[in-house]
Order: structure tokens, then C-alpha cells, then sequence
């Protein structure tokens, strides 16, 4: 759900000064800054280096956070509708010694940000994901499932549409950063390395699942719809601290995620999880992305990335989709 | 350790035929997205560059030690990263470990024939997950036990890579075996190369499976079984520009996305017990190291330099992780009462 990444990754924005004051000291403190010398003949690599470049950024308030993630990943313009794609893999994993190559992914996020004054930002998204041929890359319409031999008839992912607004202090219920001990008080991190700046999250979701397994048998993972993800983002320091700047041009993001089978899959109650790696950048056109990926979209699934008309509140996700468009198979028998 | 051999992972996919995965993608043409100059598919870059080869085998080998490190004659490339581990048992565990902070050494040659010559050195640490110091203990977050921390460490390593005679480590040796899991034959697939605004993304996938070192039956704690074993997923993005101009030495624009899953570290005493850990990893090159934060360098400098040290590398050597561990710890005894407990 990269359309609401924002939403996600705002589980790690502070309201205290949670992990960043330890940082700080460690990263900058006399004693290293007396054996390894001057920071002005070094590359920034911490906090303090960069607060001395730049004194008048604000890196830790959780609503200077919020902008800068809003930044990254889209624009704050107003009502500007940004565009944020990723490419990657797709590998079943369901224990320690089990990783089954699956699928390729391509997907594109539509992004509209609406500042609302008081540190909230509202956003509309809408998103779609393609799988393709682990090999040739081609989008899929059916796909053998290596789990089951099973051949399954491909449901794209998509999202939509979204309404959701993301308070930086006070984080969506619906997310948690698996990582801070359930306090849920801490800041964004930040990695300085060259002229880079590095940030990330590791978000956990449980969304109940609305593919009820009783009624879905054959295409549900079970009551709950659990993920462990990490997002990681990056952009250049000096375009970061420029708010001049509505959206950051050098953002680029890895995302190594683990989500449920897809409903598609036909996987059932199996244990088990789809290990996603994915690359993200902002485009600015399809004229950007594979041709064929983007006669695809344009074809089939262009108004799930339509911002033009999102009802107030929506919040309608992949699995609502899948479950207005199918009806559950029959269990297997045997 | 697949990546502690810098390069040794290539073995795992280099052959003599490379192509782009991009011709399967030719079926498809849209006039007037190739006219918007935008070089998204492999027919786009050749006309772009039309004298740099993607399917050469040679180049491509060149292009990655550009990237991880130099091919200016004698001079030391430095690969640096730093990332996260996180411990896996079952699907549903995802266990914060500890941050990575890696340095690798490496002073590269080509060979008359293509094949180019390493010797290498790095060092991996382990930081506390919150506070990034460097660990000296560590507890385990699943049996609580206290633990000594070893950090990583591959030197000397002196080893070819040669895409038309791979190393039987990687290849014949039953007990040493790394293949592109992804691949139909076991000897890998070629190098796959994605284009997007102006950026080549390569990317590997590699399984190794190596007999360990640390007996079980004697390093019954410490030891993850007879075999180490592995799944990673190694990707590397450069601007096209700078890939397909082969003069030049260094690749700065180069950037690394690793993930992996390897074995728990025999410091953990995890005993036998299933898991790995899924290493999230960002890889860029250095020219000194200045980029690394100081903390880490004031370890690295007091404690570990001679594992970066090329001086003295023979031009065979391979001594891994794994054997410095054999030799400078003993097996540890069952853990007392009061230092452990089960999660």
C-alpha cells in the first residue's frame, strides 16, 4: 500500500525526542569530535555536523518530519498530484530455508497532499501494482503457482480510492513500529553519508482482513491481514533543508517488505509470506516506465490512479476490490 | 560471507552469454514514449550509447568492480555500508537484532584475458539497534543469554573472477556450491539490467551453501549446522552514463540495495536452532573515510585495521569469518541458569 506509505511510515515520527537525543550525543560528541578532527574538513555524518551546515532546519519536529516525508514521497503543493512508481521482486517465503521466486512487480502511485495548517496533512492516493513474469517480465493474466501447481487467474493490486489524513502526533491506530517497544514515541532516524541523507522505518500493520477465511477459504490468509516492512528513504542534504523546494527531486526509497499471499495466490490458511523488495522513485509521466507496463495501466487500470473525484473519507483497499469482483471458490476437495 | 568475498558472489550469475532481460520485452513499442528521450528499455540505451557492449561478459565484470570498488591500477576501493538485522524463526517473527556498519577493502586487477584479480578485506560490526553504539555484548532477544560479540571479519582474501572459469568453490565442490536460485540451469542466468531516468539497476540473486567450518558436534552452541547456508538479493544502480564509459576507473554515482538472509553469527549461540537473519544493507563506494561515522572509525582504527589491510594479501588466500572465530575462541560451555532463559 505504497499510496498510503505516507500514513505508514508516519508511525515512527516523533512526539518526543524519543532515540534522536542518544544519537546526537554519540555521533557528535567532544570526545570523537577531538580524535578524528574538525568537521569542517569531514563529510557530514551526523546530526551535529548538518545542524552546523544548516542551523535553521528543523529535523526534529514531528511536523517538520511529516513535511519532509510528504516531500519525498510526493509534493507539497497543494492539491498537485505527484506520482510515485517502484519496480521489484516478489519471493514466497514461509520459514527460515524456504524463498520461491514468484513474480516481478510495477506499480504507480498517484499522490495528492493538502497541508491543513495545524501540522495534519490530508491525502488522497489511489494505487496500482502489476505482477509480471519472474523471467520475462511480461504482465501477467494467469500464473502457476510454484506452492500448489495450481494455475491461477492474476487479480492486479489497487487501491482505491484513499482519503486519509496523517496526524504526526498522533499516529494511525492501524500501524505500529514493531521496533520502539509500544511507546510509539519516537523520531524519525537519520543517517548522514556523504551528501546524502538516509531515513527509515520499520512499520508492522494488522488490518482485520475483509476476506472472511469462512466465506473465503481458498483465497483468504485468515482473520488478520499482518505485514513486517521496512521503508527506507534518501535524498540529497542540501535539498532536504531547502522548503523552497515542494518536492525533493533526489528522493530515492528501498523498500524490503513481508506481506500476506495475495488472495489471487489461492494459497488458503497456509503459514507463510510474500518477501517484496522493491526500488521507488518519483516520476513524472508514464513515458517514464516500461511501455508495456504502461499500455497496461493505461488500458486497464487508469482510474484507480484518478484523484479527480475521491469521496470524502474513502478508504477502500485491494482486498474490498477482490471481494466485489470474485466470488470465493470452492474449497479443494481431497 | 557471500558478499565478504566481494565479488565472489558474481560466480553465482556471470556467464558467457549476457544479455539484458529487456528483449522481452521489445514487443512492445510506443513511438512516442521512445521519442520523449527517456531510456527505459535496453533497445533505448544502445542507441543512446551504441559503443558500450551490455552483453559483454568482461564489461560487465569491469562495470561491477567500477562500482564496489576501483580499477585504477593499484589503488585501494573501499566499500562501505551499513543497514539492520533482523531475526527471522518463522514467518510471523520479524526480532530487531542489531545495526551493521561494514567497511571493505579491495585492490582490483584485470587480467590479459578479462578476468580480474582481487585481493580484499572487510570487516562487518554490530551496534546496538537503538543507540548505535558499537556492541561488545549483545542480549539475545530470543534466549536472553548475554553474548560476547565477535565482529566480522574476511582477510586476507586473494581470488580471480572469471566468467569462463568459475571458481569450483562456487561450482564443482559439493560442499562450497552458490547458484542463482532463480535460474533454470544451475549455473546461473544472465546479468539482468533495468533502465529508469537514467539510471541502470542491476540486480543477483545467489544461494550459497558452504560446508562450515564449526563443527557442530564441537561447537555445539556456536555453530548453525554442517552447512551455512544462504538466500540474497544483491542490486546495484549507477547513472547509464558513467556505467557505459568504460574509462572511467570508479563509478561514483554507484548505489547498493542488498538484502539477505544468512546464518545466525556463532557469537549469538542460537545452537541449532532454524532462522536466519534478513540483513537490509546500503552500499555505496568511498574515497576515504570521512564518510563513515567517527565512532565507527575510532572502533575500526583501534581494534580491526588489519582486516583492511592489502599489503601483505598472497594472491590465494581465503580465509573467511568463520576460520578466525575457529582460531581465536573456543566452544562455549551450556549456558548457566542465571545468564540464560527461553523466550
Amino acid at each position: 500500500m505504497i499510496g498510503s506509505a505516507i500514513e505508514q511510515m508516519s508511525t515512527a515520527i516523533a512526539r518526543g525526542p524519543g532515540r534522536r537525543a542518544a544519537l546526537a550525543g554519540l555521533f557528535g560528541g567532544a570526545a570523537a569530535m577531538a580524535a578524528m578532527g574538525s568537521a569542517s574538513s569531514r563529510a557530514a555524518t551526523s546530526m551535529d555536523d548538518v545542524r552546523r551546515q544548516y542551523p535553521n532546519f528543523d529535523w526534529d519536529s514531528p511536523e517538520a518530519n511529516q513535511r519532509i516525508l510528504t516531500r519525498l514521497y510526493a509534493t507539497m503543493e497543494p492539491g498537485k498530484t505527484s506520482y510515485l512508481y517502484f519496480f521489484g521482486r516478489g519471493v514466497g517465503t514461509t520459514g527460515p530455508d524456504d524463498y520461491t521466486p514468484l513474480f516481478r512487480m510495477e506499480s504507480i502511485a498517484a499522490v495528492r497532499a493538502f497541508p491543513l495548517g495545524n501540522g495534519k496533512i490530508r491525502y488522497f492516493s489511489g494505487q496500482v501494482i502489476l505482477f509480471l513474469d519472474w523471467a520475462t517480465g511480461k504482465v501477467l493474466d494467469w500464473w502457476k503457482n510454484p506452492y500448489t501447481e495450481e494455475v491461477c487467474e492474476v487479480f492486479h493490486y489497487r487501491d482505491h480510492p484513499v482519503d486519509y489524513t496523517a496526524d504526526p502526533n498522533n499516529p494511525a491506530a492501524r500501524y505500529s513500529d514493531p521496533t520502539d517497544n509500544g511507546n510509539r514515541r519516537r523520531g524519525l532516524i537519520w543517517n548522514f553519508r556523504k551528501d546524502t541523507a538516509y531515513g527509515d522505518a520499520f512499520v508492522q500493520t494488522k488490518i482485520k482482513n475483509r476476506l472472511d477465511p469462512r466465506e473465503w477459504p481458498r483465497e483468504s490468509i485468515g482473520e488478520y491481514w499482518t505485514t513486517f516492512e521496512h521503508y527506507q528513504w534518501q535524498g540529497k542534504i542540501a535539498e532536504i533543508v531547502d522548503e523552497s523546494l515542494a518536492s525533493v527531486p533526489s528522493m530515492y526509497g528501498d523498500v524490503q517488505t513481508f506481506k500476506p499471499f495475495e488472495p489471487w495466490m489461492l494459497m488458503g490458511q497456509r503459514p507463510g509470506k510474500v518477501f517484496q523488495q522493491k526500488s521507488i522513485m518519483k516520476i513524472d509521466g508514464l513515458h517514464q516506465i516500461p511501455r508495456h507496463v504502461a499500455d497496461y495501466i493505461e488500458k486497464n487500470l487508469a482510474q484507480y490512479l484518478d484523484l479527480s473525484d475521491i469521496p470524502e473519507g474513502a478508504y477502500k483497499l485491494n482486498d474490498e476490490h477482490y471481494r466485489e469482483t470474485h466470488k470465493p471458490k470452492p474449497a479443494k476437495s481431497g | 560471507m557471500s558478499e565478504n568475498t566481494q565479488f565472489g558472489f558474481l560466480h553465482s550469475f556471470l556467464r558467457p552469454r549476457i544479455l539484458g532481460d529487456n528483449a522481452a520485452q521489445a514487443w512492445v513499442m510506443r513511438p512516442a514514449a521512445a521519442a520523449s528521450g527517456e531510456l527505459v528499455e535496453m533497445d533505448d540505451v544502445r542507441r543512446a550509447y551504441p559503443g558500450y557492449d551490455w552483453a559483454d561478459p568482461n564489461l560487465n565484470l569491469q562495470t561491477f568492480s567500477r562500482m564496489f570498488g576501483t580499477l585504477e591500477p593499484g589503488k585501494i576501493g573501499y566499500m562501505y555500508f551499513f543497514g539492520r538485522g533482523v531475526g527471522t524463526t518463522s514467518p510471523s517473527d520479524y526480532t530487531p537484532l542489531f545495526r551493521l556498519e561494514s567497511i571493505a577493502t579491495s585492490l582490483a586487477t584485470v587480467q590479459s584475458d578479462g578476468a580480474v584479480h582481487y585481493k580484499a578485506g572487510q570487516i562487518i560490526l554490530f551496534l546496538d539497534w537503538n543507540t548505535g553504539e558499537v556492541l561488545d555484548s549483545w542480549r539475545n532477544p530470543y534466549t536472553n543469554e548475554v553474548c560476547e560479540v565477535f565482529h566480522y571479519r574476511d582477510h586476507p582474501l586473494g581470488y580471480t573472477v572469471d566468467h569462463a572459469r568459475p571458481e569450483k568453490r562456487y561450482t564443482d565442490d559439493r560442499d562450497r556450491v552458490s547458484v542463482d536460485p532463480t535460474a533454470d540451469s544451475s549455473r546461473g542466468r544472465p546479468v539482468t539490467w533495468h533502465f529508469r531516468k537514467n539510471w541502470a539497476f542491476g540486480e543477483n540473486f545467489s544461494a550459497t551453501k558452504i560446508k562450515t567450518r564449526l563443527d557442530p558436534q564441537v561447537w555445539r552452541r556456536e555453530s548453525v549446522g554442517d552447512y551455512w547456508t544462504t538466500f540474497e538479493h544483491y542490486q546495484w544502480q549507477a547513472k547509464i552514463e558513467e556505467i557505459a564509459d568504460p574509462s572511467i576507473p570508479q563509478i561514483k554515482s554507484f548505489r547498493g540495495d542488498f538484502q539477505t538472509f544468512k546464518p545466525w553469527d556463532p557469537w549469538m549461540m542460537m545452537d541449532q536452532r532454524p532462522g536466519k537473519i534478513f540483513q537490509q544493507k546500503t552500499v555505496m563506494n568511498i574515497d576515504n573515510f570521512d564518510a563513515v561515522p567517527r565512532h565507527v572509525m575510532a572502533y575500526v582504527e583501534k581494534h580491526m585495521a588489519q582486516y583492511l589491510d592489502l599489503s601483505a594479501v598472497p594472491a590465494k588466500a581465503f580465509k573467511l569469518n568463520d576460520q578466525h572465530y575457529q582460531e581465536l575462541r573456543k566452544p562455549a560451555a551450556a549456558p548457566s541458569q542465571n545468564n540464560s532463559g527461553n523466550r
